[in-house]
């Protein structure tokens, strides 16, 4: 299907978080929960914005459930944000980069209103790092448009009409939005294009796992809509929940084009209470409505039928897009004609609706079970209001993706209004050393970090885990040092000795030692040795302990010679008894792959 | 950049291989803030602009601020002075400052026209850090006024780092009180969802018309969450904390009561009973000073201030309300305040618990003097209000000293309750 379609993906970092010094680890522990009432408050230009005051009509109370490990009184909104993590910002301007993007010197972080609760205080930080760049998938060049480096929102735990819960662990943990332009595709494209955007992110320093990659896909088909689809993270449903979507709003535009005219015959005012008409019904929705002295509201649909039962969705009708509404608006649902008889109403009951609301044929009608007439009868004319739109245009608004692949109306797209600057944050100015360190993603791909730099993925991935790329790549271009010792030098042993002496060893060490090894001066094996002299303070620097322990590589002629020398006298082929013994006599002076390889050539021989 | 465009106006920019359409906001050390149409603020160096388009000239608008709205026949009366709940952004510039009107108060907080009618009056619009003597005796004398018109309760409105102060002084100067007196505000600014700023008016103005008291309060959130306020004594009442929202804390006293948004109130403790008719006296001597003392602490600090011929000085020693005696000088200070006749009130810096003078000798050595005045478990910040109040009246060192000795509202009490620490 033929679809406009334009992506916004949200990448988390993997780093602490962007405004204060928690962890962003994601956990279930809970020590202590907050109870708030949020209002939407007037936005910029003193307008509410759309969606936050249309979240706010529904008076929710917002429990906070946080951990002392994961949230502070940054997220409990009770402190200023401190200031910005500069590990992100370098992320954010690494991934800039490699987009090809222009990046503002200077960033401004901005409040975005969001009163769904999600965020403590009202609102997310976000600000405009980088605009214009590119991303070159197998097939196309997409435009990217935009990047902004931003504050994660909170988990959602639990919802119903009354209330909701967020856990904080999630708040605040630094994210990218990258928007695409739109791209004129169809499904299978536009999945492919967003698997190959996955791979692309793991050149950075992200997270990685079930929900640290989230997209929302803004779509329409010709003379649609924008709609927003929001929360899915299971790229396997892309081709569905796109197909979904464009027949929707297909669908949506033939029923427009065909009954849209009838929206001018429907009244909201004439509303009939038919609890009466129903006292002796089977139906156990209508018993318990009537036992609870609810009152049922119905309004007559003129020449509809069939309308609310066509499905535009899957299993979904066009019914639905009303009760969806509702659900959200007013906590409410319908049941109209096309389901009756249904839901234990009869035939019967049914005919003395139409009677009661002077239905012919052809009308068709709706009624929804309120708490009074008065608040009912409110939602009644929210139900024709939705009804109405549905016949002018397909609604430009934000869905919900469900589980299977369909979608649900979540809330009307928020106007200009959502924006303004966050005050408690100074201008902040990208320094010059973030950009130098950025450089060298300018045209990174894992092909040519393979090609040039001799890494794999798994190298890569690993260098990038301890933000050890950018030396690792400078090692090897100035001093010719193999990504593999990087890995074991700087990663590996390095962590042995912090895990066992407690002692973190400095970079230049590490260097020197690597520079050593390259150079062959010294065997691989003995980093580790030389390593835990110095830790424990057996030797004060690296040449110290070579020369007091005698470290000089064995040269290769020595080894090979020695090699044979044990071949004969403990008549063995077996390597591991061969080192065995090579360690006696010369220590870590040589490296026990050497001696592998010397018995490999010696076998070919 | 061109010089015509200004503040103001919608621009076309093409810098740095970008073409931005947006409205200057700001021009600042060489940059232009361009707010974008999504809303979004960027930073551009002028100098890198490689072109400029004036797309629309801009307007200042100025918007107009009613100072006053309400019933004349009011049941409640709010005063607002300014602080954090009065502050609007400037959602261009970004700017904060004070500049609510009225009306957006009632915005704030529409549940508040379910306790009756309600007058709003702006008298002010000043942060609280920047309150002057002057601006006390005019809260004073408004809320008084509001008071002799019928209002039945009264809520100020104001900035939270000196609350306290203000709450305080007017307890001394508003004696008796014949309804209530609730001071509010707001921790995080009201243009935000989180704002505490609504239920503190809302509950303020629940406590104003249901609570039986005759004294100077102040109400804001008990917790970090929006289920309940305090209601709590003015002058025995602190900010304890730069940013929370439940900063203010009872200090050697219990609240008095605890009170909900849907209107319920949890009596906690028993609240003065409200005068007959309420006295207004804003007779204040403001040259009163007040220090801290210090490991190191000589005499330099309290004889700057005895060369300046001040009325009076606010010490918080340590512990008890320990002055170091060690050095000679400190003594000698002492003595010469004792022949000019100045007083010297003793609080402590612990903030929590009651001076003592007998407990450690070099206390009692001064302690002889009359000038020096101890003043049991009162608020520093009180006892500097009480002496600014009392030296209004009298001079008379004999006089300064019984009247700081004792409560005249329910400042200091003479039993230290158990549970009264750390709520």
């Amino acid at each position: 299907m033929k679809v406009r379609c334009g992506f916004e993906w949200h990448v988390q970092l993997d780093t602490s978080k962007l405004f204060c010094g928690c962890d962003s680890k994601i956990s279930d522990k809970i020590d202590y929960t907050i109870e708030r009432v949020l209002r939407a408050s007037a936005g910029e230009s003193g307008v509410k914005d759309v969606s936050a005051s249309f979240e706010e009509e529904r008076h929710r109370k917002v429990f906070y459930l946080g951990s002392r490990d994961s949230s502070c009184l940054v997220e409990a909104d009770e402190e200023p944000p401190h200031k910005l993590n500069e590990e992100a910002l370098q992320i954010a301007v690494n991934i800039a980069t490699a987009l090809k993007m222009k990046i503002f010197e200077n960033i401004i972080f901005m409040r975005k209103t969001i009163v769904d609760g999600s965020n403590t205080s009202g609102f997310q930080r976000t600000a405009l790092l980088g605009m214009d760049g590119e991303f070159r998938d197998k097939k196309k060049n997409i435009k990217i448009k935009t990047l902004m480096l931003e504050e994660d929102s909170a988990r959602k735990e639990k919802e119903d009409q009354n209330s909701i819960s967020y856990k904080l662990d999630r708040l605040g943990v630094p994210l990218v939005e990258i928007s695409t332009d739109v791209i004129d595709t169809d499904e299978n494209e536009a999945k492919e294009i967003a698997l190959e955007f996955g791979t692309f992110t793991r050149l950075f320093k992200v997270k990685r796992g079930i929900g640290t990659i989230r997209q929302d896909i803004n779509l329409s088909v010709e003379g649609g809509s924008r709609v927003e689809l929001k929360g899915f993270q299971n790229l396997r449903q892309m081709e569905k929940v796109i197909l979904n979507e464009g027949q929707r709003q297909q669908n949506l535009l033939k029923i427009i084009k065909e009954k849209g005219h009838l929206k001018s015959l429907l009244n909201e005012n004439q509303i009939t209470e038919i609890s009466g008409l129903l006292k002796g019904t089977e139906s156990r929705i209508i018993k318990e409505a009537i036992a609870n002295k609810n009152k049922i509201l119905a309004v007559k649909l003129p020449e509809m039928k069939g309308l609310l039962g066509s499905l535009i969705q899957m299993n979904k009708t066009f019914g639905a897009e009303i009760s969806d509404y509702l659900k959200i608006r007013n906590g409410a649902g319908i049941i109209h004609s096309d389901e009756l008889p249904g839901y234990g109403i009869s035939e019967i009951e049914k005919l003395s609706i139409e009677k009661a609301l002077g239905c012919e044929t052809g009308d068709a009608f709706m009624f929804s079970i309120v708490k009074d007439e008065e608040s009912g009868k409110e939602v009644v004319k929210n139900a024709i209001c939705r009804l109405k739109e549905l016949l002018t245009e397909v609604p430009s608004e934000v869905r919900v993706v469900n589980d299977d692949g369909t979608n649900s109306f979540l809330r009307p797209i928020g106007g200009e209004a959502r924006l303004y600057v966050e005050t408690d944050l100074p201008l902040i100015r990208i320094n010059k050393q973030i950009f130098e360190k950025a450089k060298i993603y300018k045209d990174i791909s894992i092909e040519k970090l393979g090609k040039e730099y001799g890494m794999d993925e798994e190298t890569v991935n690993l260098l990038i885990k301890e933000n050890k790329l950018n030396l690792a790549i400078k090692l090897r271009e100035d001093l010719k040092v193999s990504p593999k010792d990087i890995i074991k030098v700087m990663i590996n042993d390095a962590k042995y000795i912090k895990n066992k002496f407690g002692v973190e060893i400095n970079d230049e060490t590490l260097i020197y030692l690597l520079k050593k090894i390259s150079r062959n001066e010294i065997s691989r094996d003995s980093s580790r040795f030389i390593l835990e002299a110095l830790a424990s303070g057996d030797c004060k620097t690296v040449d110290e302990c070579i020369s007091k322990h005698k470290l000089q590589r064995v040269p290769e002629g020595t080894l090979r010679k020695e090699v044979k020398n044990i071949e004969t006298s403990l008549k063995t082929k077996d390597p591991v008894k061969i080192i065995t013994s090579l360690r006696e006599k010369f220590g870590f002076s040589f490296d026990a792959s050497d001696v592998v390889k010397i018995l490999k050539e010696d076998d070919t021989k | 950049m061109k010089k015509e465009a200004d503040i103001g106006y919608t621009v076309e920019i093409f810098f740095n291989g970008l073409n931005l359409h947006g409205t200057i906001i700001n021009e600042e050390e060489g940059n232009i803030f361009l707010k974008l149409k999504s809303g979004y603020d960027v930073v551009i160096p002028k100098n890198k602009i490689k072109k400029l388009k004036i797309l629309q000239r801009g307007e200042k608008k100025e918007a107009e601020i009613e100072n006053k709205i309400g019933d004349k026949n009011f049941d409640i009366k709010i005063l607002t002075t300014g602080g954090t709940i009065d502050s609007k952004i400037d959602y261009i510039t970004g700017g904060v400052s004070p500049g609510l009107s009225a009306s957006d108060y009632i915005k704030l907080a529409p549940e508040i026209m379910n306790y009756g009618k309600i007058s709003i009056e702006k008298i002010m619009s000043i942060l609280s850090e920047n309150i002057q003597v002057k601006d006390w005796i005019k809260i004073a004398k408004k809320v008084n006024e509001a008071i002799s018109a019928g209002g039945k309760g009264v809520v100020v409105t104001m900035g939270t780092d000196t609350m306290h102060y203000t709450a305080s002084m007017l307890s001394f100067m508003l004696n008796p009180l014949s309804v209530p007196l609730i001071f509010t505000g707001a921790q995080r600014s009201s243009d935000r969802g989180s704002s505490d700023a609504s239920m503190n008016l809302l509950t303020s103005v629940i406590a104003a018309s249901k609570v039986s008291a005759g004294e100077s309060m102040i109400c804001m959130h008990a917790t970090m969450n929006d289920s309940y306020n305090f209601l709590l004594r003015g002058n025995r009442t602190r900010k304890m904390h730069t940013e929370r929202r439940d900063a203010f804390r009872p200090i050697n006293s219990r609240p008095i009561a605890k009170v909900f948004p849907n209107g319920n109130i949890e009596m906690i403790s028993q609240p003065i009973k409200p005068g007959e008719k309420t006295h207004l006296d804003t007779k204040i001597d403001e040259n009163v000073k007040m220090i801290l003392t210090y490991p190191g602490f000589n005499a330099d600090d309290l004889d700057f201030y005895l060369k300046k011929k001040v009325s009076g000085i606010v010490i918080q020693g340590t512990g008890f309300g320990n002055i170091p005696m060690g050095n000679k000088s400190v003594y000698n200070s002492i003595v010469k305040a004792h022949e000019k006749g100045i007083p010297i009130v003793i609080t402590s810096q612990t903030i929590y618990g009651r001076t003592n003078r007998f407990v450690y000798s070099t206390l009692r050595e001064i302690s002889k003097f009359e000038n020096i005045i101890y003043v049991e478990d009162m608020l520093p910040e009180t006892a500097f209000t009480k002496l600014m109040f009392v030296l209004g009246h009298t001079h008379k060192i004999e006089k300064v000293k019984e009247l700081m000795e004792r409560p005249l509202a329910g400042e200091m009490s003479e039993r230290s309750e158990i549970d009264t620490f750390l709520i």
